[in-house]
């Protein structure tokens, strides 16, 4: 040591190695320490996310369609799986559609049979405890064919009555074909999908009966009733006032550009409030 | 020898400090132009159908906040709505457009590029490992000089 650190004397050479040591090891130890401290805050940080299903006032209160009848429904069954809530990072796009990127992710495993024609409110699917916070502003989810309940083999049940002047029909329309949706996020009265320490978030999946029928109460003119087919199409191929019709019979009773229609339009069926979906078939 | 050695440590140290913070120093005697840049971002909500959403609600969201309106407005009557949002508040900011049970959002990130008023927006723990390594550094070369002295 002496040839190389000969100006120091060996006990002052020695106090300076112990001092270097030991600062070095508060550095190391401070900065080790904040690390974990930070790591742990946000790992502990839940709350809960609850899933609903919304057909809104069209579902449960009914409406009259853009063609005057005034439809209510006993149930409205619809069969949803793989329900996920994401924090997505960028934020979903669901016109560029594609995959959702994302930080966290929360999932319902089971095939849930909602009738989102009962209550006053969103029925709820499923809630999950102790997600991390963060905010939730994507979600996905599959309209599958029901292997049991009210809606086995079909993907959505409408089950109610219309009425046009003396005329009454009795419908139960079922429709068969899978999808697969995405969505950014919910827009509303209120921004969801926030869960804070502790408390509870929600994320909706909404669906517009309005986009099938139309809206009386829409102008006549606007996209909605546009686009809308209508109750009358329906009407024509009811039978004594009964309408028992699944996929395959509304492909073979209405015309080709009705049911083509009818096809696009239940693209359009699900939102997340009144935010649009990326809908895609799911090939069965 | 003692007090050669401890005159001349506290010497290298006072330089050594004088350096470190020479910017400040510097900065005491000159002159300074704040500026903030009132950019403003200009919004068009359509229909799908490309019409424009006249007189839609506009909700501002703020990323500090996201759960509270940073302000509300309506578009005029092109679908248009602008506003200047606080380039502090750095994060993605989120628009929701909505109209009779439509509704459509978009998401623009406001970062360090945009950002022209403000602190540093160091976090607390860049704060620590810089304090340390400045610190260590300073150890380091009283070590150094410490040594080539004696």
């Amino acid at each position: 040591m002496g040839g190389v650190h000969g100006f120091l004397n060996f006990k002052e050479e020695n106090t300076m190695k112990k001092i270097c040591f030991l600062t070095a090891l508060i550095l190391i130890s401070v900065l080790v320490l904040a690390g974990c401290s930070l790591g742990k805050k946000e790992a502990n940080e839940v709350g809960s996310l609850k899933f609903v299903a919304n057909g809104e006032d069209f579902a449960r209160e009914g409406f009259v369609s853009k063609d005057n009848w005034q439809i209510s429904f006993d149930h409205v069954y619809v069969n949803l799986a793989d329900i996920v809530g994401y924090q997505a990072n960028p934020p979903y796009d669901a016109y560029e559609g594609g995959k959702i990127k994302f930080t966290s992710e929360v999932s319902l495993d089971k095939v849930y049979t909602m009738d989102i024609a009962q209550g006053d409110e969103p029925s709820v699917v499923g809630k999950v405890e102790n997600v991390p916070v963060g905010h939730y502003n994507a979600i996905s989810w599959n309209m599958v064919k029901g292997n049991e309940g009210p809606a086995k083999g079909n993907v959505l049940v409408l089950i109610g009555k219309a009425a046009k002047d003396n005329k009454t029909i009795n419908f139960n329309i079922k429709f068969d074909q899978e999808l697969l949706v995405k969505a950014g996020e919910f827009i509303g009265d209120e921004r969801n999908g926030i869960v804070q320490e502790g408390k509870e978030a929600e994320l909706e999946m909404t669906f517009h009966l309005d986009h099938i029928f139309g809206d009386f109460e829409t102008p006549a003119d606007d996209d909605l009733n546009l686009g809308a087919l209508g109750f009358e199409p329906f009407a024509n191929i009811a039978d004594n006032g009964q309408l028992d019709i699944d996929n395959q019979g509304l492909k073979a009773k209405l015309s080709t550009s009705d049911y083509g229609r009818l096809t696009e339009l239940l693209f359009s069926l699900p939102h997340v409030g009144e935010g649009h979906c990326h809908v895609e078939k799911i090939q069965g | 020898m003692w007090g050669d050695l401890l005159m001349k440590r506290i010497i290298i140290l006072t330089l050594f400090i004088i350096i470190l913070f020479s910017p400040i120093i510097a900065h005491a005697h000159g002159a300074k132009i704040e500026y903030n840049a009132n950019m403003s971002y200009e919004l068009l909500a359509k229909y799908d159908s490309g019409e424009p959403m006249a007189n839609a609600q506009i909700i501002v969201y703020a990323p500090d906040d996201p759960a509270t309106p940073w302000t509300k407005g309506a578009a005029d009557e092109n679908g248009r709505y602008s506003f200047v949002p606080d380039f502090s508040k750095k994060g993605m900011w989120t628009i929701q457009a909505r109209y009779a049970g439509h509704g459509a959002n978009i998401n623009i990130e406001i970062g360090e590029e945009a950002s022209l008023a403000g602190s540093t927006g160091y976090t607390w723990l860049q704060k620590l490992i810089m304090a340390a390594s400045v610190v260590w550094g300073m150890i380091g070369t009283a070590l150094f000089y410490t040594r080539r002295k004696n």
